[in-house]
């Protein structure tokens, strides 16, 4: 299974980590990011020598935006002169509403080649930001050892992303404007090097099958997905049955990716998910219209045995109460305390944390993966017995261990001779 | 009816009650509020006294939230306490406290008294370090 790790701009540090940077697969860039600080976003991407991805953030410009941001402005850019305009003077920003009338044939076209444009000639500018990416590159040498060279027609992104918006049902305007986008992304050069991006609302998660039965042909075969306001946690087992069958039935030519997922999503590889992404200690899901709210993911500690972020003191009691939940990972094996981990150490231990649990679910047989769950829950509620008022619902854990122990998995492919 | 009498209106209203008593009882020194003291986690009231830090949680109502957060607090002071009003100091309390290594307060409006001293704890070095630190700019 491939591990998408996306970028936050209080992440740069950890992603010089050797160990961060050898728990994952490819390095995902929101476009926001990619648009608001341009030049040092640009130079750090291109002179990580990370294999990347820019997620293009479309849906920000979909429906209201009640308080523009500075980064909607500088995202806008990206997507043409309409979606420019519509957002108005930045120097008096003011509420601005996108109904999917704006997004004409004529707008669509403009927005998929620029936004494409964007993503493919991304590697350029590391002739514009020479001075900036050569600073970089003596950071990662200082914490690597390794001192890396990179041309001024730097790495392109190894996936290039359509725009994407949300929507409710094959019914709802917002899907008709996902299947012009895609239209358009088949007009230009190379489409099959064009991945789409379907994203459902919660409310149309029946209409995600059908939604993966459209993708056209003609375009890449990595599809990412995106389900707003789908919580692994939160979701009841008919709601993760339903995403298991769907990704298990989608020919498996597609790859598929997650944009934001957790421990279910590595479970979903014996499905056939191809791959998942989630931030440095943070987003493994994601609501919509709450996408613009933003910020540094609050210092927590993943607690393996339970997949699940706890404030540090909290993690802490919890393994001093339980020994089983301890972790075994680089960082917390020097045996320090979990409450006097630094945001550098609690990154590291959760990118090693979750090369851990997908190395786990690729060794061992769901219904094993779902007897461990099983014993964490058990484990989990003898102690929230003996610790007054720790609130933690691990039900989850149950529910998760339920639908591995009932989902068929996808048969490997057979290869032929 | 004096306010003396009644309880308190709120956490904040305790803690008000608390303050001008804490030198006397505690000789202590410096003094902070809601001082960050663990992740994001906040300690109401932390002060010096002697060589030691103390952490208190105060809660008008919900003692065994208040005994989970001084059990929180115990990887950061020296001595970690919950203060409640007077008449809210049970056995229950008492016996929990104990257990957990938690020491408890009766806050009334004109005293503090220390019902059950707090054991000393061994906190992680560098936080205890930090939370001194940043007493020590409260004057």
């Amino acid at each position: 299974m491939k591990h998408f790790l996306a970028y936050g701009n209080s992440d740069q540090a950890g992603f010089r980590d050797a160990r961060v940077r050898d728990s994952f697969d490819y390095l995902t860039v929101p476009g926001t990011i990619a648009a608001y600080y341009p030049d040092a976003t640009a130079a750090f991407v291109l002179s990580s020598r990370l294999k990347y991805m820019i997620d293009p953030r479309t849906p920000l410009f979909q429906g209201a935006i009640g308080q523009p941001k500075a980064s909607h402005y500088s995202l806008a850019q990206a997507l043409g002169s309409a979606v420019v305009k519509r957002m108005g003077d930045p120097t008096t920003a003011r509420a601005v509403e996108f109904d999917a009338g704006l997004f004409t044939h004529q707008v669509i076209d403009e927005m998929v080649g620029s936004v494409v444009t964007f993503q493919r000639t991304y590697g350029q500018r590391a002739a514009d930001v020479r001075g900036r990416l050569d600073r970089y590159r003596g950071l990662l040498a200082l914490a690597t050892g390794k001192v890396t060279d990179v041309p001024n027609d730097g790495p392109a992104p190894t996936f290039v992303l359509a725009p994407y918006f949300a929507a409710r049902s094959m019914s709802d305007d917002w899907w008709h404007v996902n299947q012009k986008i895609w239209a358009a992304c088949l007009k230009l050069p190379n489409p099959e090097a064009i991945s789409p991006v379907i994203a459902i609302e919660m409310e149309g998660l029946d209409a995600l099958e059908e939604a993966f039965k459209r993708i056209p042909r003609g375009l890449g075969q990595t599809c990412f997905y995106w389900i707003a306001g789908f919580g692994e946690r939160r979701a009841s087992p008919s709601e993760l049955r339903l995403v298991w069958d769907v990704v298990r039935q989608t020919d498996a030519r597609i790859h598929l990716v997650s944009l934001y997922g957790g421990f279910f999503s590595v479970c979903m590889s014996y499905a056939g998910l191809w791959g998942f992404n989630n931030g440095l200690g943070y987003s493994e899901s994601r609501s919509w219209p709450d996408l613009p709210t933003t910020g540094a993911a609050p210092p927590r500690y993943y607690v393996p045995a339970l997949h699940l972020f706890q404030p540090q003191g909290v993690a802490q009691l919890l393994i001093e109460t339980e020994p089983a939940f301890a972790c075994t990972c680089q960082v917390c094996a020097k045996g320090r305390a979990i409450v006097s981990l630094t945001n550098m150490q609690l990154k590291a231990h959760f990118a090693l944390t979750r090369n851990a649990e997908i190395r786990q679910v690729e060794s061992q047989p769901k219904e094993t993966v779902a007897s461990s769950l099983e014993e964490s829950s058990k484990l989990l509620e003898a102690v929230k017995l003996k610790i007054p008022s720790v609130e933690i619902n691990g039900s989850y854990l149950n529910r998760w261990a339920t639908v591995l122990r009932e989902a068929t998995e996808r048969p490997q492919l057979q290869v032929s001779p | 009816m004096a306010q003396a009498c009644s309880g308190p209106s709120s956490e904040r209203d305790m803690v008000g009650h608390m303050l001008p008593n804490i030198a006397d009882r505690f000789g202590a020194t410096h003094l902070g509020l809601e001082v960050r003291s663990h992740g994001r986690s906040r300690t109401d009231v932390v002060f010096v006294a002697g060589d030691e830090v103390i952490g208190v949680e105060v809660k008008m109502t919900d003692w065994r939230r208040a005994i989970f957060q001084a059990l929180l607090n115990r990887y950061c002071v020296d001595r970690s306490y919950i203060a409640l009003w007077t008449g809210r100091v049970t056995t229950g309390v008492l016996t929990e406290a104990h257990e957990w290594g938690v020491g408890v307060l009766a806050i009334s409006a004109t005293s503090i008294e220390i019902v059950q001293p707090a054991p000393a704890n061994q906190p992680e070095a560098v936080l205890r370090d930090r939370i001194r630190a940043a007493l020590a700019t409260y004057g």
